[in-house]
């Protein structure tokens, strides 16, 4: 038994605008014997690269890919929506009336259905992805802070217990002084529970099915400034580490959508930069600590928004591609996997920031200790290499509100955000855990919050320059790092000029 | 009208009214050199309960319920099917904005007490001076509660349509 040839019929204009380019497409006969003009005609109207370059040698290409463009902006106007997703949905709409005379019985309305019409409703979807959000963070925040506490005074604690224990004074500091390993060590362990609570949260998000939902609430917001709904988990993944992000953006099919979210993820404030924040925002902020965060996430997402719309209107001139997603149902999270995710993340954080940041502190410490410019060892921080350094830099960022110390810090950050911490407390002459009380007595609430939009903003770290030089080349990699810097300073002497208009 | 589109929108107004305080005191404390504290609350021992906090994103989150749960009582007005989806979701938020004030008022809890594991005095930590105890958002859900028999009802309807 054959069945016959279904040809699916789409709406007028549509099929009056496949009419037009297979018109023009017949005129070329070796052209149509090798493919079916109706389907090269909704390829082309579908913007299709594997269709355009079939169709390349031919000579209608031309007048063929002109009149496409024509219809494709005349329908996208008429229907408000791109060609590509206007098609899907024709076709859509064809199984939904082939569904409908073949299946007996009613279509059950499931859970997901009703609950998906409030989630990606065009009004509440953006706000309850805000809450969502907002919660997660909050959740990240708040409920690790005590546990991120207990370990770091557990290590402060051990490391004060063993001071002296060797009685040879170079190898008791490097090991178990107020900057040395056990300390050190005791710092990064005692970020895993923030991050633990992160990755936790972002699964627990991933399991239930509402990622998927704010990509596709977020992408009708990110089509206005330049981006693709498709982003939206690689900026996702960005708040837990730039680097993931970054190769994530391989499944963004469309190049010149793949280099704008490249470009544009290291606005996103990863875990390392947390915990930084993390600290400042407790011990200035307090009981508001969580929602500056918050802010400062928004901060990033926005800026990200703005770079995007930059970029597609100065250099990338062409147009976003569509976004076509299947839903999957919501189900409950497991929390096995979940457990387990959060858990690989923690140690997969511990592993990276230990080493980078025993090594950065050890580094630090060194040229802490040797003079400038006489290049002894000693104990006057003022006269090392890194205050040398730090005073060449302050000129620079003064207007900031910021002394050389939180300008070699945010100098060493390029290496690694986890490093920022304790190189501060390095330079300020602190253990880690009074860093907070030693900034207050230095600082405003306002000149810390600029500081930390610096941080947000500026040079994503080593490893992610180096994953967009990897993914895109050095070109794309330096320019990444040269806007970051140039628009961590505007954004960042911004903030601190209005406070200072605003605050006094 | 049906009990649960009139109940659905007086919870829905609850939080619209707190979210819009959080808001305005929130945006005063962070953005401006006033101070502006507006309540609207029972006096407890010197606070309110509930209590508006000062943070404009908090109060954004419960306008956000509040609005849910009016768009549920308004498209329950023309059935149960139709509210279900808008009553469910802001009873699943409400609920994990319930339980995240629970989980920090402990975490702020253990916070003050842990220094006594290492032999130090445990910070002053009280009940009434804990902005999570006394936020709308834990406050106002056990009045929300009672809407978890439409959600019943729903999932009964959609198991047994015949029902």
């Amino acid at each position: 038994m054959q069945g016959s040839r279904l040809k699916v019929r789409y709406a007028d204009d549509v099929e009056r605008a496949i009419e037009r380019i297979s018109t023009i497409l017949s005129r070329d006969p070796s052209l149509i014997s090798a493919y079916s003009p109706r389907w090269l005609s909704i390829k082309l109207l579908e913007n299709d690269e594997d269709a355009l370059s079939r169709l390349r040698s031919s000579p209608v290409y031309e007048e063929a890919v002109k009149a496409a463009e024509e219809e494709r902006l005349r329908l996208s106007k008429k229907h408000e929506i791109e060609a590509e997703i206007l098609l899907a949905n024709e076709r859509y709409r064809v199984i939904g009336e082939i569904v409908k005379v073949v299946v007996k019985g009613a279509k059950k309305v499931t859970a997901s259905d009703l609950i998906d019409k409030v989630v990606l409703d065009k009004r509440l979807g953006i706000p309850i992805f805000f809450t969502v959000i907002w919660m997660m963070f909050q959740f990240t925040m708040s409920v690790s802070a005590p546990f991120c506490d207990i370990l770091g005074d557990l290590f402060a604690w051990i490391s004060g217990s063993l001071a002296g224990l060797t009685g040879i004074e170079v190898v008791d500091d490097l090991f178990f002084g107020d900057y040395g390993v056990v300390n050190g060590v005791g710092t990064i362990l005692s970020f895993v529970p923030l991050i633990f609570f992160l990755y936790f949260a972002l699964s627990i998000l991933e399991d239930i099915g509402y990622m998927a939902r704010a990509a596709f609430v977020m992408d009708r917001a990110m089509r206005k400034v330049g981006l693709t709904g498709r982003t939206i988990i690689p900026m996702i993944l960005g708040f837990g580490c730039n680097v993931p992000a970054i190769y994530s953006t391989r499944a963004i099919p469309s190049d010149e959508d793949r280099l704008v979210a490249i470009i544009t993820n290291p606005l996103m404030l990863c875990s390392a930069r947390l915990t930084v924040f993390a600290m400042l925002a407790y011990a200035f902020f307090e009981a508001t600590a969580g929602s500056v965060i918050v802010s400062l996430y928004v901060m990033g997402i926005v800026l990200a928004f703005v770079v995007a719309l930059l970029f597609r209107k100065l250099y990338l001139k062409g147009r976003v591609s569509p976004f076509i997603l299947e839903l999957p149902p919501y189900q409950s999270p497991t929390l096995r996997s979940v457990f387990t995710h959060a858990y690989e993340r923690g140690v997969m954080f511990f592993k990276k920031a230990g080493t980078v940041i025993v090594i950065g502190l050890i580094i630090i410490e060194i040229l802490m200790h040797v003079q400038y410019p006489s290049l002894v060892w000693g104990n006057d921080v003022e006269g090392s290499l890194v205050a040398s350094l730090g005073k060449g830099l302050e000129p620079i960022f003064r207007p900031l509100g910021w002394d050389w110390r939180l300008a070699v810090s945010a100098f060493f950050g390029f290496v690694a955000k986890e490093i920022v911490l304790g190189a501060t407390a390095l330079l300020y002459g602190v253990p880690e855990p009074e860093l907070g009380p030693k900034l207050m007595s230095l600082y405003t609430p306002l000149q810390a919050y600029s500081y930390m939009v610096f941080i947000l903003i500026y040079v994503p770290c080593i490893v992610t320059v180096a994953a967009i030089a990897h993914e895109r080349g050095w070109k794309w990699a330096l320019f990444t790092v040269t806007y970051g810097i140039v628009l961590a300073y505007l954004v960042s002497l911004a903030v601190f000029g209005f406070g200072t208009l605003i605050y006094g | 009208m049906r009990w649960y589109s009139a109940y659905s929108f007086f919870v829905g107004l609850l939080y619209v009214i707190y979210g819009a305080l959080e808001v305005i005191n929130g945006a005063v404390a962070w953005w401006t050199p006033l101070e502006l504290n507006l309540q609207l609350g029972l006096p407890l021992y010197g606070e309110f309960l509930p209590k508006a906090v000062s943070d404009p994103f908090f109060g954004f989150v419960m306008l956000v319920l509040g609005s849910i749960f009016i768009l549920g009582g308004k498209r329950s007005l023309e059935g149960l099917e139709e509210g279900w989806g808008p009553i469910t979701v802001a009873l699943l938020l409400s609920g994990a904005l319930a339980v995240l004030s629970l989980l920090v008022i402990g975490a702020d809890w253990l916070d003050s007490t842990y220094p006594v594991l290492f032999g130090e005095e445990a910070g002053e930590w009280s009940i009434l001076a804990e902005d999570w105890a006394l936020n709308p958002g834990l406050i106002l859900f056990p009045l929300a509660l009672p809407l978890i028999k439409v959600y019943r009802a729903g999932r009964m309807r959609m198991v047994n349509p015949s029902k």
